[in-house]
């Protein structure tokens, strides 16, 4: 006596498969959903791009002359908290924290300063916001 | 239930989807590859730093360009043939990380002789730039970016034509 004639086997089969494919429909869309959160909640990007952003304008910057004002917006998530320093020859932000600055791990890239500007030593602490960039009598600030 | 015999799940049929199987994983591992191709948490600056470092060199004042001495004003694309040099490039742009960024600047007249030559960190770019021009890859290589532009070389007072030609070389 056959259990299963030949159609039966087919769908069976036919059966295992499409478990086999909602099984690692799953899986790809639990792995996608993780890689995308490890993206988003990881704050490693907005430290090094607002680093460089920064450290490139100030750079930019000493080749001017006169007096501006520029404000500049931080778009970082709620739960994101940077602080972001300026000091005479680099740019460095650092998750917020109740350590000193010192101690934190610091993500930085470096300004191409001289003597004819000087760049004042900034802290500011964001929460999403903006803040201004300020250059007055050849030096300059975040403010 | 049994694969192999009569009346149970044959394997004949569970062999036939072994290449929708694979097709199946293959297109899934390939839509993953892309979602990582474009999940982009790398941050290259390299394109903006040659160009603040080309406009840095081309707008400073107290650089390598002309400077009107009593109203500061800079003349971007007057070069003043006496700051062409080593100390005042690297006396306008110095980094406290010296392997950051240098430059060779060539200053050619009219007929395309060479008039004179600048470095900017002169010791890392004579380091650097043999493993850059041949495109070695790796943490200890460098890119370098050409650029070659008209300008006008101040000497002796008198504004002559010519072209600069500004290689920037940035570690890797």
């Amino acid at each position: 006596m056959y259990l299963f004639n030949k159609k039966a086997k087919t769908m069976l089969a036919n059966l295992f498969y499409v478990m086999f494919g909602l099984i690692l429909a799953a899986f790809f869309v639990i792995a996608v959903f993780l890689r995308v959160e490890s993206a988003l909640g990881d704050s490693t990007f907005h430290k090094r791009f607002y680093a460089r952003d920064l450290a490139l304008l100030v750079d930019s910057m000493h080749a001017s002359n006169g007096y501006f004002v520029m404000e500049y917006d931080v778009n970082t998530p709620d739960n994101m908290p940077l602080d972001i320093n300026l000091e005479p020859d680099h740019v460095f932000l650092t998750d917020r924290d109740d350590k000193p600055v010192e101690s934190r791990a610091k993500t930085l890239f470096r300004i191409g300063f001289n003597e004819y500007v000087s760049v004042n030593k900034s802290n500011i602490t964001v929460t999403p916001s903006s803040f201004k960039i300020i250059f007055e009598n050849n030096s300059i600030r975040f403010d | 239930m049994k694969l192999n015999k009569k009346g149970g799940v044959g394997a004949e049929e569970i062999l036939e989807f072994i290449p929708y199987i694979v097709l199946t994983v293959a297109v899934m591992a390939g839509i993953f590859l892309l979602i990582n191709l474009f999940i982009n948490i790398t941050v290259d600056p390299k394109p903006l730093q040659r160009e603040v470092l080309f406009n840095r060199l081309i707008y400073s004042p107290n650089s390598i360009m002309y400077m009107d001495q009593v109203t500061g004003r800079v003349y971007p694309g007057i070069i003043a043939l006496d700051n062409f040099t080593n100390e005042t490039l690297d006396k306008s742009i110095t980094y406290s990380y010296e392997r950051q960024i240098a430059a060779k600047l060539e200053l050619y007249d009219q007929k395309k002789e060479l008039v004179k030559t600048a470095y900017l960190n002169g010791v890392w770019y004579t380091r650097l730039e043999p493993l850059a021009q041949s495109r070695i890859k790796g943490e200890g290589s460098a890119d370098i970016f050409t650029r070659t532009i008209p300008i006008l070389y101040r000497k002796n007072s008198v504004n002559l034509p010519g072209y600069i030609k500004t290689m920037i070389l940035i570690p890797n």
